[in-house]
């Protein structure tokens, strides 16, 4: 008896792994996955970045299409674990069959994404992971489209050069996100002959930061960069408001959401914020009006413009002659190298993010495409919300 | 580097650890308190003060109802799920005689539960939980604080007076105490064990609740913010011994102390794993924890 | 004689022949990933299982000498330029001997003390990870060559053999740990120190050398990961893995020999099966756990084989959750 149950145990784990097996089929739909964290700690980032790319494929579907075949968008949660992550790519790439995958907005899951869509010979449009070395030197089926973190510190850099402060503190939680931030900022400033006088870390859990903030007063810096998450943002805004700190402020870009402002309150009016969304472009108010009313009202992030910019850009890779010539055929493969192959003929595509006109660049040998100094505008939060910056009077 | 210690940088450092150490210590003495009753660590208790941190939101901020009469809806619904933990997980693991371990990954799949509950209910972002108290700086005698922060120590104070009051002071209490030394002499001496163990789980879950309502206006509200804060709270119970609720609350105490000075004296990017090394080294000196050899001398 | 024989080793054999025949009854790389992800966690299963199910000793840091492993198989390649197979040799032993410096001062603690100072060891070991930056490439972590075996490049299919040839060796290990005088020696161990110890036991020795074993299985575990990732980065070490190991062990049956594969099987198939459910997997997933501990209480292995040790006992019989059950109700 014990030996048939043994034998059902071990089917059932057979079916399991045998079930989903695909099989090859003519091409009805075109399939792209999108495989990020959407429940976990970088869920909102997560669901930001989706819901920009269901915005792009929704209105590429209600115009019939690609040649008549519509899209399909297949979506897996990776959570923040790499393992799971690269599973779940593995899959969409395997199984559901997507010519192209969209997500990364988990630093610790790309170089893990990375190696899959390498070996699987399948292009990986990624968003907010920000470490330079994702980029440099470029993967060749890596694409990002949000900016680096090198960007995004000398952006931060060189408007703290450009207001004349001399030095700096940095503080920053111990996540990957706040210690890869730190680092880079560091290097960016170094490169202006900024000194960064301090630096401090805290945990991302720790109800108070007094400690580290009283270590940031003591040192009085000119200027103060903060690299955290939002929730623990406000409360370094509000501490350095508590202790007393009132110094030119430059806060990473998870100040875009709501949470940092409504924790921060006033202590965080002033602070300024590095975003690759101008809301003063009509396109971008326009997309996101359309936003709002499919998913309710958001602050304008760039997580979701980096979804809406990637999938577009898919969506025009996908309508070159010869990824349809592939997909005509049914042949995955030929679709998935032609489609690679278009991201670089093509070289320059539509963005929301950046000043007005400012283009995705990709090539041969580039696989960043927010390319020069036009792709961050200023914020600046006031009254608990978000305004073009004043950067003259951050200067004094 | 500052080199002298400065009275105002005593003071910022006292607040600082006794507010993080009140938060392990809350979450570290509900653990010793269930742990107490059943021998069970339960790996949902961080979980707890999710739920507090989140039915705040939902009462204050969807609902619109104040906060003196949202307070106590929280607590109760924070009763109600550990209830429903003791019944639905604790007790059937217990029934069908699973081992140790088992009983608490079963906790550890309530949380699951719970996480995968309050995804549904209130999705993966993160949010602004209402205050109760004042979140601006008030200044007493040179030090700044705000209203908030003091109400968490406060609460903590208060909580531990009514735990010893309750424990030292009423027969349920000398009935709990006695479970702790020996449920089956207990047992034999007419005590309803199960009673204490119910009342463990949900008396832990309210204060998780209690904590989440006071710390979710500084940490803010996500739906995976329990895990870290359970494991804090492991490490309150370990550090401070495992013997009674007020061991797990000063090891709570000791490590938010620690943090602090850590933190200030010390680097604070390497602050984590120098306190992790720290609390490796007193285990190793004291093998059952800071007070735990006191503790069972004491009873 | 032959039908205990036969009992003994069925479930082991019809899950080797099924593991022999997988590569060519799925379809993919995908599943194949699933297959040789299965077989390295029931790898670090079995490696927990020795320590914990044989000899009782409850670490929480087994995640710690799976991230140890991977680091130093990584980086004895990128700069020692070692082969595969000394790169792999230099993880074990730098695994044996970290787990002996950790294993002799830890080792004096027992049940909840034990998981706690385990529990702290690892999670300095993720904070370094994370922080040096200049030898663990940090949050990011290290690139592992692609893996090569006397000149060749292995395909992924040899990988999977490579891997599920290594669970094999490792289960055969736990066998023979189990059926000799050593498992002997671990159960006293297990069951009453101080009278293990009068009956001649040294139970120091017996504790250390079953802590370092299971360190390097779980060093095994991990450079065997490493090579399937191409890589290795701190969530090697994360909590993440130690909550997916205990689930494994306890699902998989605790003390049992082949639970850890049905655990392992467990852990990694079933979010793939919830993954269509959406926003619904983390609760399904928590309640499939909670379902499957209530009823299988000895975990899946138990249907099939009876833990031939009983399960670990805490300090004293009274410290059992649960012996208030039999009348809470």
């Amino acid at each position: 008896m014990n030996y048939l149950k043994t034998l059902a145990v071990a089917a059932i784990a057979a079916t399991g792994v045998t079930l989903s097996s695909a099989s090859a089929r003519a091409m009805e739909e075109i399939v792209i996955g999108y495989v990020d964290d959407l429940s976990s700690l970088v869920a909102e980032a997560g669901n930001d970045s989706l819901n920009g790319v269901r915005i792009a494929v929704e209105e590429a579907n209600r115009a019939g299409g690609i040649n008549g075949r519509p899209i399909r968008l297949v979506t897996y949660d990776g959570k923040v674990d790499p393992q799971l992550t690269s599973t779940f790519v593995t899959r969409v790439i395997v199984d559901d069959e997507a010519i192209v995958v969209l997500g990364g907005n988990v630093s610790g899951a790309v170089p893990a994404t990375i190696q899959i869509v390498t070996e699987e010979m399948v292009p990986f449009f990624s968003m907010s992971a920000a470490a330079d070395e994702f980029t440099d030197p470029p993967k060749p089926y890596f694409f990002r489209f949000g900016p680096s973190n090198s960007q995004d510190a000398v952006a931060v850099a060189d408007l703290i050069a450009a207001s004349g402060f001399e030095t700096v503190g940095i503080i920053n939680n111990s996540l990957p996100f706040g210690l890869d931030g730190a680092n880079a900022i560091t290097a960016a400033l170094g490169a202006h002959g900024i000194e960064v006088i301090i630096n401090e870390t805290y945990e991302v859990n720790a109800t108070d930061l007094s400690p580290q903030v009283a270590k940031l007063r003591d040192a009085d810096p000119d200027a103060i960069v903060v690299w955290p998450y939002p929730a623990d943002g406000g409360r370094v805004i509000r501490t350095m408001a508590q202790l007393d700190v009132d110094k030119p402020t430059v806060i990473a870009r998870v100040a875009l959401f709501d949470t940092f402002r409504e924790l921060a309150g006033e202590a965080a009016d002033g602070v300024m914020v590095p975003n690759t969304v101008d809301t003063s472009r009509a396109d971008v108010r326009a997309m996101l009006d359309v936003f709002a009313e499919r998913f309710g009202q958001r602050p304008p992030t760039m997580y979701i413009a980096m979804g809406y910019d990637g999938a577009n850009a898919a969506i025009t890779a996908l309508g070159e002659a010869s990824v349809q010539a592939a997909i005509e055929a049914g042949d995955l493969h030929a679709a998935r190298q032609a489609l690679l192959a278009a991201m670089e003929t093509i070289g320059s595509f539509e963005s929301i993010q950046g000043a007005p006109g400012n283009r995705l660049q990709f090539g041969p040998g580039r696989r960043q495409g927010l390319q020069g100094d036009s792709i961050f505008v200023w914020a600046e939060v006031q009254d608990g919300g978000l305004i073009t910056a004043d950067l003259e009077a951050f200067a004094n | 580097m500052v080199t002298e210690a400065r009275l105002d940088i005593l003071g910022i450092l006292v607040l600082s650890g006794l507010t993080n150490g009140s938060v392990y210590a809350l979450v570290g003495l509900s653990l010793a308190l269930t742990y107490g009753a059943s021998r069970v660590i339960n790996f949902a208790q961080g979980e707890f003060v999710m739920l507090g941190a989140l039915a705040t939101v939902l009462f204050v901020t969807t609902v619109a109802l104040p906060m003196l009469v949202s307070i106590p809806l929280v607590l109760v619904i924070c009763a109600m799920v550990g209830l429903m933990l003791e019944r639905f997980a604790y007790r059937p693991l217990v029934a069908r005689n699973a081992p140790p371990l088992t009983v608490m990954i079963g906790t550890l799949a309530c949380a699951s539960i719970m996480v995968g509950a309050a995804l549904l209910v209130w999705g993966p972002n993160q949010y602004f939980v209402p205050n109760a108290f004042s979140l601006d700086g008030i200044t007493v005698a040179g030090i700044t604080s705000t209203p908030q922060q003091l109400a968490i120590i406060a609460s903590f104070a208060i909580l531990m007076l009514l735990i010893w009051l309750l424990l030292y002071r009423t027969t349920f209490g000398l009935a709990i105490r006695a479970v702790g030394i020996d449920p089956e002499v207990s047992k034999l001496m007419g005590i309803r064990a199960e009673r204490v163990v119910s009342f463990a789980f949900v008396f832990s879950a309210v204060i998780g609740g209690l904590a989440g309502i006071l710390v979710g206006p500084l940490l803010g509200g996500h739906v995976s913010m329990g895990v870290v804060l359970t494991i804090k709270g492991f490490m309150a119970v370990i550090l401070g011994g495992m013997g009674s609720p007020f061991a797990a609350a000063a090891g709570g105490l000791a490590i938010g102390l620690l943090e602090a000075t850590v933190a200030f004296y010390g680097n604070s990017l390497y602050a984590e794993p120098i306190i992790f090394g720290l609390i490796l080294l007193t285990l190793i000196v004291r093998p059952a924890g800071l007070l735990g050899e006191w503790e069972a001398m004491r009873r | 004689m032959t039908a205990t024989l036969m009992r003994n080793w069925l479930p082991a054999i019809v899950i080797l022949a099924l593991g022999l025949a997988l590569p060519f009854l799925v379809a993919g790389n995908y599943q194949l990933r699933l297959a040789t992800l299965v077989w390295i966690y029931a790898v670090l299963g079995m490696g927990f299982n020795m320590l914990f199910g044989f000899a009782g000793q409850l670490s929480l840091g087994q995640q710690a000498f799976f991230a140890i492993g991977a680091y130093a198989f990584a980086l004895a390649q990128i700069h020692l330029g070692l082969s595969l197979p000394l790169a792999a040799l230099t993880g074990l032993a730098v695994c044996a001997l970290v787990s002996i410096l950790v294993g002799l001062p830890v080792l004096r603690m027992r049940t909840h003390y034990l998981a706690m100072a385990t529990l702290m060891f690892a999670m300095v070991v993720h904070d370094v990870a994370l922080r040096w930056t200049d030898v663990t490439g940090g949050t990011s972590g290290l690139r592992v060559p692609p893996p090569h075996l006397f000149g060749d490049r292995l395909e992924r299919i040899e990988v999977y053999y490579l891997i599920m040839a290594l669970a094999t060796v490792v289960f055969l290990l736990q066998v023979f740990v189990k059926s000799t005088h050593l498992g002997r020696a671990l159960e006293a161990v297990k069951t009453d120190e101080s009278a293990a110890m009068s009956l001649g036991v040294n139970v120091t020795y017996y504790k250390l050398g079953v802590f370092v074993l299971a360190a390097s299985v779980a060093g095994v575990a991990g450079m065997a990961y490493a090579m399937v990732s191409r890589g290795v980065d701190p969530s090697y070490s994360g909590i993440g893995m130690v909550i997916n190991l205990l689930t494994l062990a306890v699902i998989g049956g605790l003390g049992t020999r082949i639970g850890p594969f049905f655990g392992a099987a467990l852990v990694i198939l079933l979010p793939q099966f919830l993954a269509g459910l959406q926003e619904y997997q983390t609760l399904l997933y928590g309640v499939a756990l909670l379902l499957f501990m209530i009823f299988l209480p000895g975990g899946l292995a138990g249907l099939i084989e009876r833990p031939a040790m009983k399960a670990p006992e805490q300090d004293t019989p009274s410290e059992r959750p649960g012996r208030l059950g039999s009348e809470a109700r």
